[in-house]
């Protein structure tokens, strides 16, 4: 008995030379669009991420529910991929953040579905992203939406807030 | 007024707070239309039990700013004193005056919340109130309708360094 739990101790402690920092996670925000064939209610978003060995690009895609407006039936679905402009230990915000912060504003590009097949072009910019040592907190996050067909300005949308966690 | 006086006075001995939540409201266009709405305020604690808040909550999408709700909230540390616990169960009940900028209406509201999971406290600088729930009563209508916050930060910023 002794023996077996030697062996698991040291094959456990052993698989800690395998460990890595979580490059996978998933994302919860609160989001708001003006845009036509997407549900004016607020919507809840999650988004599964990854970030390629820690770095500045973050891949996300996901589905926004519009709460108490048909939920599952009228999801959207999201893909996007956001690029960190820079990331600053020393900075103004960090009270506000209960861990140890960077400031970390990013900008991105990705799509969202709406009704009638209809696909819109996003660009995104979250200038109050702050990330921390397993994921990151955003807020007031605004959008703007394009049809890709049209090359028109559709509409907007901003996210209340936007906190990914990376775990895996 | 008075309950802004006593904010006003009080924000100088007692901690107090920045707060800011997403708010939904159920079933959108009873009492507010459908659309993202966000809290923001300020939280004094007055008494290691009671606590008072003024709050806005504008409408952010698909119109931003059309309408909005602001009022006052009592909230009452019901399982211990603010200081004393990390983990906290919080009422509050208020008042919230809605405003439609578009018709110029506005109306009264009773407005009563629960937050079943509150962590964190001055202390720590930070709190968050978990799931919180609330009831809405159109005094004039005689309606109901009930809000919903995922979380509602308190940043206490009395004791930023």
């Amino acid at each position: 008995m002794r023996l077996i739990l030697l062996i698991l101790t040291g094959l456990l402690t052993a698989s800690a030379l395998w460990a890595n920092v979580p490059d996978f996670g998933y994302a919860v925000s609160a989001r708001g669009f003006d845009l036509p064939g997407v549900s004016a209610y607020e919507h809840g978003s999650l988004e599964l991420l990854w970030r390629p060995n820690q770095g500045p690009l973050t891949l996300r895609g996901g589905a926004a529910l519009p709460l108490g407006d048909g939920w599952f039936f009228r999801a959207r679905f999201t893909a996007a991929a956001e690029v960190r402009l820079a990331a600053l230990r020393d900075h103004p915000m960090e009270n506000w953040i209960s861990l140890d912060s960077r400031y970390a504003p990013s900008a991105g590009i990705g799509g969202i579905t709406a009704e009638g097949k209809q696909v819109y072009l996003s660009l995104e910019l979250t200038p109050l992203r702050f990330e921390t040592g397993g994921g990151y907190y955003a807020f007031l996050a605004p959008s703007l939406y394009l049809d890709p067909r049209k090359r028109s300005l559709e509409g907007w949308g901003i996210s209340l807030f936007h906190f990914g966690y990376y775990l895996w | 007024m008075l309950l802004f006086f006593i904010i006003s006075v009080s924000a100088a001995a007692a901690d107090w707070a920045v707060t800011a939540a997403p708010v939904s409201f159920f079933p959108a266009g009873k009492h507010m239309p459908e659309g993202l709405y966000a809290q923001a305020g300020i939280r004094a604690a007055l008494h290691p039990r009671l606590e008072a808040e003024l709050l806005v909550i504008p409408r952010i999408t698909p119109e931003p700013f059309s309408h909005a709700a602001a009022g006052a909230m009592a909230g009452f540390n019901l399982l211990a004193d603010l200081e004393d616990a990390y983990f906290h169960m919080i009422a509050d009940i208020g008042m919230l005056c809605r405003f439609d900028f578009r018709t110029q209406e506005k109306d009264p509201l009773v407005y009563v919340r629960i937050s079943p999971l509150s962590i964190g406290n001055p202390d720590y600088r930070y709190r968050e109130r978990i799931f919180t729930a609330g009831l809405l009563y159109d005094i004039q209508n005689q309606t109901f309708s009930w809000t919903f916050s995922t979380w509602i930060q308190d940043w206490f910023v009395s004791r930023f360094r």
